[in-house]
């Protein structure tokens, strides 16, 4: 109680609120011991917060890791409050102008940590900030400065959900804001089921307002399909595998001749861990949308450690499951539709003869789907299905249109917004619904987008994208026929859902804020490179702020728009196109240096 | 007072030991000089085993070019850094800047520092690029005629960074806590040869396996230690030669200190060694330095002429190959090259300089030179087995005495070119056609210096002259470039012609003029040395055209 009061005493002034929720809080959440060296340290769930051994010399070597990070100007943010021992040696070895900030998304534990030992006037300098997860995220976001990330694990891992939250609201709060223009090298497949996707992720960053450069693969489909064409599989393997390879250096050449902010790869992108490995050294931050199952394809495992960000379609056990695997950095993000390409669609009588139906289904012939779709089919109801990979499936043929081609989007968009049932069953390699239910297929958000009614498996990250209102569930094969037989009676109750869907799409669910999702993530994560350019401080006005007006560059950036974003090869240009017959100054001829240097490639390929 | 002198030296840890002559011939010229060296971080450790620096100043350019080509800084935080390293350069007011890296950022760099006299690659007033110094310039126009040039990097550095002196061996320090950790890494055998098998550029590798069954060879005969040296990134290399040389039966005590040792203890193991067998890589030049017999496996690129090992008693290798050695750009599909030098060979040699046994007498696919200094100190091949083409060494021979002279203003001492010139007749017809074309273009350039002096200036005469002058300009690249006889000279005068620092039309017309009247004057001095009495035996240290004299008397030509 003692050390309470003394403690207390020193934040009474500046944060009189949270003394007095400090006061009323019960505490008792950690579990005090002392450690080996005599200092207190605590337990939370039988697991350490700080060392048992020497808790001070810990908390003093993270924070020397921390602070190399830590750059001038920024907010500095730890997460994770356990004793504070890890806030006070960041705090004694950080510039004294430096801030710090602390989320206490709890105050039992940091009036745990306030009783268990005396905090000298560092304590003072602290910014506590104390909430939910939005409310926090809110008064970070609210923060001027460009916010640094530090998380102190052992501590961290009482609030990781509402850490979680606070990430996911943050993300969408800096997101809105950003303005800032990026250069993004988006690479794509060669082909597949994410080929498509790379497409709306290209269209939607161009839309955001970046600059993409498109490292299409897909162009390479057919040499690629040759090279398969081997009947020897471990010839077939080899060629292909040499042939991604190539991909992969061509890939680098793209982006040596024009380099990016962020290479962000959409998963089968053929980028190799060799080639990952180089673009970090040469610094370059990559990112991988992964786009997949990640229990159906593991090329995840060789790739984990190669790309600085991953975002993936699944949580808790995918994204441990990497991090297991050499990632540091993934990120919740799933799919979306794009409103370009999925939208409601007026069919003629011909076209509504050829892709409507009371039902359809859209997809592949996975397993369960070929046990199941013959269970729903009906006299009843029209049943129209449509995509490949059915051979075999002669319980089908009746229904199977155009002999079990692949059919193009333009036609998925007729099928869709000609179905009055439309169904949408994930697939899976058994024989019923999916054994791990967890994410939500493209379909679902495109279906959607296109106004259409779906009738959709249960899946567990279902609810918190759409709601029962906007989405119509079932939760066994059993259910599925009588579903159908009600909602062709319901066309109000269809459009009722199916517009709601579309709304909600539009409002949450599109790619580009997907894309504004993925951009903050990876910007709040580099404050001062890709955060600081969302932020737009890169502008001509912003640079010129930092400069000193008399002399150096504030001239020569007078010259640009206030707005247009500056880098050294656009002011290196600029001095160029002005350089024939005039004499430079010394700051002109810097900036050339400089960007002499900057246009160096020998060593990226 | 004393003089200060500031050289920029930034891409290669050989570019490093190499400039050893410089230094040394810098305190001949100035005793006490005080020599601040600008090098890339990387490489800061070389710097130090390096005799007669003041200041290293390290900077480290690689983390610039990665900060800057992906933005990871912005501009001003650029600018910033890079304003408040330069800043005390440019405030120390060197008497001489040398700048031994010849690229445009290093030449930026160099003008940013400024000083009263640069020495290489450095900006004009414009932005543009120019290269101060005979020598310098020599240095970035030798790759156009290549197979003529017989004057190693270690002496052009020297030459244009001070002067003619007398020779001075490449050398390096080596701590005595270094000299002991080495002799205790080869523990073990009485005698070690050092292997250097990989290279930063594999284009300059020999086949690993070649290396593998050359020890495997060696090992028949001589019983000593291999040590294999290198980075660790070597080390799938030396892996791949250890396998073949263990397969082919060699059975020499062996250690793998690639990777293992700061620079420091390489050269105090290097100076254990009794030789170091080697491709052309930093590793070779500090062998050299510390005076261990060297064998140079000169492959891809590399000419053993310019970086080949310096001074007296080391051997070079070289194929025998029409592409070879190829360009600096190259991307070789077949590297036959590497081919060519058999391990036959290659062991052969290890075994004369190991044991003495008769040096290889017969060899075909490549030749095998020795290193040595010749009349003028400086360094030199000796073509000990193979042949080479006549005209490749009358030329050879002929242009190292021309350029000694013309950019020393000495008489060479070495001898002139042995026998008549192998292709007079073309050489002549050469000469006699691009005499008039050089003629016709050096009235022209003085026309137009003569009205871009005059006030008002007729802009669109002078225009139009320009236009035809810059047609003359590349007839006269055309037939100049064609000969051996011309080669040399036309590079040299399309390189003064670039290096115009010139503010101002009139000075512009004034430079070219000057250009066009040495090239004039050069190639009517190569005339009458080709086909005067007593040719090639004159000295030339009257050339009036000499680079050395520019702004001297000058023939005037009709």
């Amino acid at each position: 109680m003692e050390y309470l009061n003394h403690n207390l005493e020193r934040l009474r002034h500046s944060y009189p609120a949270l003394v007095a929720a400090l006061r009323e809080s019960r505490g008792g959440v950690l579990t005090m011991a002392s450690s080996r060296e005599g200092a207190p340290s605590a337990t939370h769930g039988g697991q350490w917060i700080h060392s048992a051994y020497d808790p001070r010399k810990e908390s003093g070597s993270w924070a020397e890791q921390q602070v190399g990070e830590w750059k001038t100007g920024e907010l500095g943010v730890v997460l994770g409050v356990g004793l504070l021992y890890h806030v006070e040696a960041l705090a004694l070895i950080k510039p004294p102008k430096w801030r710090l900030a602390v989320v206490v998304p709890d105050v039992s534990v940091l009036k745990d940590a306030m009783g268990a030992r005396p905090f000298e006037s560092w304590i003072s300098t602290i910014q506590w900030i104390t909430g939910t997860p939005n409310e926090i995220a809110e008064r970070l976001a609210a923060q001027s400065a460009p916010l640094r990330f530090f998380t102190y694990g052992p501590a961290a891992r009482l609030h990781g959900e509402e850490h979680q939250q606070l990430e996911t609201s943050l993300r969408r709060m800096v997101a809105r804001k950003a303005g800032g223009q990026l250069h993004v090298a988006v690479v794509g497949p060669i082909y597949g089921g994410s080929l498509p996707v790379a497409r709306y992720v290209v269209r939607a960053l161009g839309e955001l307002g970046h600059r993409v450069t498109w490292i299409d693969h897909s162009v390479h489909h057919a040499s690629h399909e040759a090279f398969g064409s081997f009947r020897e599989a471990r010839y077939r393997l080899t060629v292909q595998s040499r042939f991604a390879d190539v991909l992969s250096f061509s890939t680098i050449a793209k982006i040596a001749e024009d380099p990016p902010d962020l290479v962000l790869a959409i998963a089968q992108a053929p980028m190799t861990l060799a080639v990952l490995q180089h673009l970090r050294k040469k610094k370059f931050t990559t990112a991988m949308w992964f786009v997949e199952n990640y229990r159906h394809l593991t090329y995840w495992r060789q790739l984990a450690g190669g790309y600085d960000y991953w975002f993936v379609i699944q949580q808790e056990e995918c994204i441990e499951a990497l991090k297991r695997a050499g990632a540091t950095q993934v990120h919740y993000l799933p799919m979306a539709a794009d409103p370009a390409v999925h939208h409601p669609v007026t069919l003629t009588t011909d076209e509504q003869q050829e892709y409507g139906a009371d039902v359809s289904f859209v997809g592949a012939g996975y397993d369960n789907r070929r046990s199941l779709l013959p269970r729903w089919l009906s006299k009843e109801w029209t049943f129209k299905l449509w995509g490949n990979e059915w051979d075999g499936a002669t319980n089908l043929s009746s229904v199977l249109q155009r002999s079990g081609a692949r059919i193009d989007t333009d036609a998925c968009v007729r099928v869709f917004n000609g179905t009055t049932v439309n169904l949408n069953l994930h697939s899976s390699s058994s024989a019923g619904l999916d054994a791990h239910p967890d994410f939500i297929n493209p379909r679902t958000f495109e279906l959607a987008a296109c106004g259409a009614f779906q009738l959709v498996d249960e899946r567990t990250l279902l609810p918190e994208l759409f709601s029962s209102d906007e989405m119509m569930c079932f939760h066994s094969p059993d259910d599925v026929p009588s579903l159908i037989r009600t909602w062709l009676k319901d066309s109000v109750g269809r459009r009722d859902h199916a517009e709601a869907a579309r709304r909600r799409v539009l409002r949450e669910h599109t790619y580009r804020h997907r894309l504004q999702d993925l951009l903050a993530a990876v910007g709040m994560q580099q404050p001062d490179r890709i955060g600081s350019i969302l932020r737009g401080e890169r502008t001509a006005t912003e640079l010129k702020r930092r400069t000193d007006p008399a002399t150096e560059l504030a001239p020569l950036l007078s010259r640009f728009p206030p707005h247009q974003r500056v880098e050294l090869k656009d002011l290196a240009a600029d001095i160029r196109s002005r350089a024939p017959g005039r004499e430079l100054s010394r700051e002109e001829l810097l900036v050339l240096m400089l960007d002499s240097y900057r246009a160096e490639t020998r060593d990226l390929l | 007072m004393t003089r200060q002198v500031l050289i920029i030296n930034i891409t290669r840890m050989g570019d490093l030991i190499q400039m050893g002559a410089l230094l040394s011939r810098l305190q001949e010229e100035w005793p006490g000089v005080a020599v601040d060296l600008v090098v890339d971080r990387r490489f800061a450790p070389v710097a130090a085993l390096l005799k007669g620096l003041r200041h290293v100043i390290p900077f480290d350019f690689h983390a610039l070019i990665d900060e800057s080509r992906a933005a990871v800084k912005d501009v001003i935080s650029l600018y910033q850094n890079v304003n408040a390293w330069v800043k005390p350069l440019t405030e120390c007011r060197y008497d001489r800047v040398i700048n031994l890296t010849f690229n445009r950022p290093s030449a930026l760099l160099t003008g940013a520092i400024g000083g009263q006299d640069i020495r290489g690659a450095r900006s004009a007033w414009d932005g543009g690029m120019v290269v101060d110094n005979p020598w310098m310039a020599y240095f970035c126009d030798f790759h156009q005629f290549r197979r003529f040039n017989r004057f190693n990097l270690v002496d052009v550095y020297a030459l244009g960074g001070s002067g003619p002196g007398s020779f001075s061996p490449l050398q390096v320090t080596i701590p005595s806590e270094d000299r002991v950790w080495a002799r205790k890494a080869l523990a073990g055998s009485s005698q070690w040869v050092a292997v250097q098998a990989g290279a930063s550029d594999v284009m300059k590798a020999w086949r690993p396996h070649l290396f593998g069954v050359s020890l495997a060879q060696l090992s028949q005969q001589w019983h000593g230690g291999l040590a294999f040296i290198g980075s660790s990134e070597e080390e799938t290399t030396i892996a791949e030669v250890m396998r073949v040389y263990r397969e082919a039966g060699g059975r020499n005590p062996v250690k793998n200190l690639a990777g293992r040792t700061t620079l420091s203890q390489l050269a105090a193991l290097l100076a254990e060694c009794r030789s170091l067998l080697t491709n052309d890589t930093g590793p070779m030049h500090i062998g050299v330095a510390v005076g261990t017999s060297v064998i140079d496996l000169s492959v891809g690129h590399v000419d053993y002429q310019e970086t080949g090992p310096y001074g007296i008693g080391h051997w070079v290798i070289q194929p025998e190959l029409e592409c070879a050695p190829c360009g600096f750009d190259m991307v070789c599909a077949h590297h036959a090259c590497k081919d060519r030098i058999s391990p036959d060979l290659v062991a052969d040699l290890l075994l004369h300089v190991l044991k003495d046994t008769p040096s290889p007498s017969q060899v075909s696919g490549a030749r095998v030179y020795m290193s040595n200094v010749d009349e003028d100190g400086l360094g030199t091949f000796q073509l000990k087995v193979g042949t080479e083409s006549s005209l490749t060494v009358w030329y050879a021979n002929f242009w190292r005495r021309y350029w000694y002279e013309t950019h020393t203003g000495m008489c060479s001492k070495a001898p002139a070119p042995d026998g008549s010139l192998p292709d007079a007749i073309q050489a002549r017809e050469s000469i006699q056609r691009l005499v008039p074309l050089l003629q016709a273009a050096y009235r022209r350039a003085e026309e137009i210096a003569r009205l871009a002096s005059r006030e008002p200036r007729n802009l669109s005469h002078v225009r139009r002259l320009q236009q035809e002058q810059s047609v003359e300009k590349e007839q006269l690249h055309f037939v100049g470039m064609n000969s051996a006889a011309t080669a040399p000279i036309t590079a040299a005068f399309l390189r003064q012609l670039q290096s115009d620092n010139v503010k101002g039309l009139d000075r512009l017309a004034r430079h070219h003029v000057g250009a066009y009247r040495t090239y004039l004057s050069r190639v009517l001095d190569i005339e009458r040395r080709l086909f005067g009495a007593h040719a090639h035996d004159v000295c030339l240290t009257s050339d009036p055209g000499s680079n050395m004299h520019q702004a001297g008397p000058t023939q005037r030509v009709a």
